[in-house]
């Protein structure tokens, strides 16, 4: 029996020199011993595909990650009722431009600047849409880059490549038929493709589409179109700028390209846009990431080796050197009231900061925030139909995407903006009227924070 | 004295966790609703919440989209209502007369009832309504009409929302009007009949009148029903274009989870519910009260 108690403490003694000499190294690496990370994502393959990594984290630092996941509508009520009661119960948000507003105004999430400055994070890796996504007002970062996405345009080769309507287009044009760069362009070719192709009477071959339906996708459609002509929602001051000649330019803009629509955009969702595309009924349009990948997919598209990619159009009048497009995704936040933020931005900067990591999540259906994710040969060689598309989807993220209002009454002011184009769209209203009546409407919303 | 008092406590003891149960999931959410309406409560600012008594119901009273949807609401409800019952009653006078699969036809119509309607709103929406491939432009084209572009234009998107929900809610009303007729006293028809009454002077003039608390209760029901209608409209349309088919219960939800001004949407579910009460009311009355004396 001493003989045993004497080998435990020579055992136990060898162990603590060990330890105090520096080799104890194995102990040390794990500086988050017994820490749980709580998150709260959004229920999607792109959250599912985090899962496989956690243990791998705990092994490494001692925290274990929890992770929640639910529908957008829910998670915002979720985070809610836990800032409000400030239980400390997530560690990590999803940031979407739809709750950073309420997040940040609330002081819920943590800015994160001195974060990326302690950490030594190489901020040059990421996309600048990566960090543009986590942006309310001023430049404070509030979220770790997580996903970024925007909309690539999309056209048919075949149809821009016809020898016969490039005849036909140039004599009735007065120039050649190629892509189109600028506005002016984009409507012409828009006009040129809706057709009769069958001989039958109907239109079945239309020049654009893209969904308008409700009060999302309506504000969806013609923000961009409203920056990409130069107008803004609102300035610094808070005053609406709808009022501004470009805005009006874009509505015009906008009405005229109607024409060239099917007749249901106006009650079009994404799926439906998408599904007439790879059908074969729409000569251009336009997706996120995703409808991206999948439009020259064998297996989805009938339209598969046909489809070009190329950036949203120009205004030649508006100064801008690209056409602009909504910023999507979100961002990683840290909450205000967090036990543990070192750990929660440990784990961040472990999972999202880098780069053979990144490549992996992306390939397990993960999202992506840095432009070397989609140069990298084993995603070429999982996807070879799209590899057209990166390049064009890491140009619109770096140079195109803009971030949306995030403001906690965005969705007022979109209600006004959607509703603005709808009644264009219908006829309802000239574009002089709704542009007049929404830049009231506006006005009226932003007037507590002018 | 004191064992009646006993007794008649422990009998109603036992209505104590039903009372309890109700309160909490019936009453209580509608007076903290009230309450709320009351209140300044944006949930984008939590802590700013403030008691600004009626000042949410005197807002809603000028604002327009509020205006708006009770006004489209009120058309809708009355066309659906309207048109529901006048269809449900005559299919189920069809039913009435046995014939060979009445049982089958029966059932098949019975088929959109148990549809769930975000279901419903979505393949009407997508194809029976579909301007390009949808099933009505189909049908129309072969009698050489160019079909509108329903959803998405004004007043289609109104009128595809009605004709959806009439196609959806008809069969509720035949399957009432149906028991109902069942249970009739064909005597009574036959007295009519030797008495010289025609098949509709019959319907008139001895059905319609015996059938008047069916009638109004089966009122009182579509009523309560088409009046919070959300589901279909909402997917259908998403309550556009430009608000024209925002119906109450879209724009509570939109006041609530979109804009998130809990005060001010309970205030608007508030004045709903009282709308709401007071058509029933007048209806119950006149239907029930009144009109079951009368019968």
């Amino acid at each position: 029996m001493r003989k045993n108690s004497k080998i435990t403490t020579i055992l136990v003694m060898i162990l603590l020199l060990f330890i105090l000499s520096g080799n104890g190294s194995i102990l040390a690496e794990r500086p988050y011993e017994g820490v749980e990370i709580s998150i709260g994502l959004l229920d999607r393959s792109i959250s599912d595909a985090l899962r496989p990594y956690f243990g791998e984290f705990e092994e490494e630092t001692g925290a274990s990650i929890y992770m929640e996941q639910h529908a957008f509508d829910s998670l915002h009520d979720k985070m809610m009722l836990e800032f409000a009661a400030g239980t400390g119960y997530f560690d990590i948000v999803y940031n979407s431009p739809g709750y950073m507003g309420t997040l940040i105004e609330n002081d819920y999430i943590l800015p994160l600047d001195d974060y990326f400055e302690e950490y030594d994070i190489d901020q040059d890796q990421f996309l600048s849409a990566a960090f543009e996504i986590n942006r309310h007002v001023g430049d404070e970062t509030w979220g770790f880059p997580y996903l970024s996405d925007t909309t690539v345009m999309f056209y048919r080769e075949d149809l821009f490549n016809d020898p016969e309507y490039q005849e036909e287009f140039e004599e009735e044009y007065g120039y050649e038929l190629d892509v189109p760069e600028t506005t002016d362009e984009f409507l012409d070719a828009a006009e040129f493709f809706t057709r009769d192709t069958t001989g039958d009477g109907d239109i079945d071959l239309y020049g654009f589409g893209y969904p308008q339906i409700g009060v999302a996708y309506g504000n969806l459609y013609i923000m961009p179109w409203i920056w990409t002509f130069g107008g803004e929602y609102y300035d610094d001051e808070f005053n609406s700028t709808l009022d501004q000649p470009e805005v009006l330019e874009a509505v015009e803009f906008a009405k005229e390209l109607q024409q060239y629509q099917p007749a249901g955009v106006l009650g079009w969702e994404y799926g439906e846009h998408f599904t007439r595309f790879v059908e074969g009924d729409l000569a251009m349009s336009a997706g996120w990431f995703h409808m991206g990948l999948e439009v020259n997919d064998p297996d989805i598209s009938d339209v598969a080796g046909d489809v070009g990619y190329t950036t949203m159009p120009y205004a030649p009048d508006s100064g801008l050197e690209t056409g602009k497009t909504v910023l999507g995704g979100g961002g990683l936040a840290i909450a205000a009231d967090s036990e543990n933020p070192d750990a929660a931005f440990e784990y961040l900067k472990w999972m999202f900061g880098d780069q053979d990591r990144a490549v992996e999540w992306f390939l397990e259906a993960g999202g992506f925030t840095m432009p070397a994710v989609l140069e990298d040969p084993a995603v070429k060689e999982t996807y070879p139909w799209a590899t057209d598309f990166f390049p064009v989807a890491n140009f619109a993220l770096d140079n195109m995407a803009k971030q949306r209002p995030t403001l906690p009454e965005a969705h007022s002011i979109f209600e006004v903006t959607s509703e603005m184009w709808h009644n264009v769209a219908m006829g309802a209203q000239t574009p002089e009227e709704a542009v007049r009546t929404a830049h009231q409407r506006l006005n009226d919303i932003l007037e507590p924070r002018q | 004295m004191i064992d009646r008092l006993k007794d008649n406590m422990s009998r109603y003891s036992f209505l104590i966790p039903s009372l309890v149960a109700l309160g909490l999931v019936a009453v209580f959410p509608v007076i903290y609703a009230v309450r709320s309406s009351f209140y300044s409560w944006n949930l984008h600012r939590p802590a700013a919440r403030e008691f600004v008594g009626f000042n949410n119901f005197v807002k809603l009273v000028t604002d327009y989209t509020y205006v708006n949807s009770v006004s489209i609401t009120l058309l809708y409800t009355a066309i659906t209502v309207g048109s529901t019952m006048i269809l449900g009653f005559l299919l189920a006078l069809l039913l009435k007369k046995p014939f060979k699969g009445r049982n089958v036809v029966r059932a098949l119509l019975t088929v959109p009832m148990i549809m769930t309607q975000v279901v419903i709103g979505l393949n009407w929406r997508v194809f029976m309504w579909e301007p390009d491939y949808g099933l009505i432009n189909w049908l129309l084209r072969l009698v050489g009409i160019r079909g509108p572009a329903w959803v998405s234009s004004v007043p289609f998107a109104f009128i595809a929302a009605a004709i959806t929900n009439i196609w959806f809610m008809t069969p509720l009303v035949m399957i009432i009007m149906d028991a109902s007729l069942a249970s009739f006293p064909q005597s009574l028809e036959d007295a009519a009949k030797i008495d010289g009454a025609s098949y509709w002077q019959r319907i008139i003039y001895v059905i319609i009148p015996i059938l008047k608390r069916t009638f109004a209760f089966t009122l009182l029901l579509r009523i309560t029903i088409d009046f919070r209608m959300f589901d279909i409209v909402h997917v259908l349309t998403g309550g556009g274009p430009a608000r024209t088919t925002q119906l109450l219960s879209i724009w509570v939800y939109n006041q609530a989870l979109r804009v998130s001004d809990m005060g001010y949407s309970n205030a608007g579910a508030i004045l709903m519910m009282v709308i709401i009460s007071i058509i029933c009311s007048i209806i119950a009355y006149f239907g029930l009260i009144r009109g079951g004396e009368q019968a």
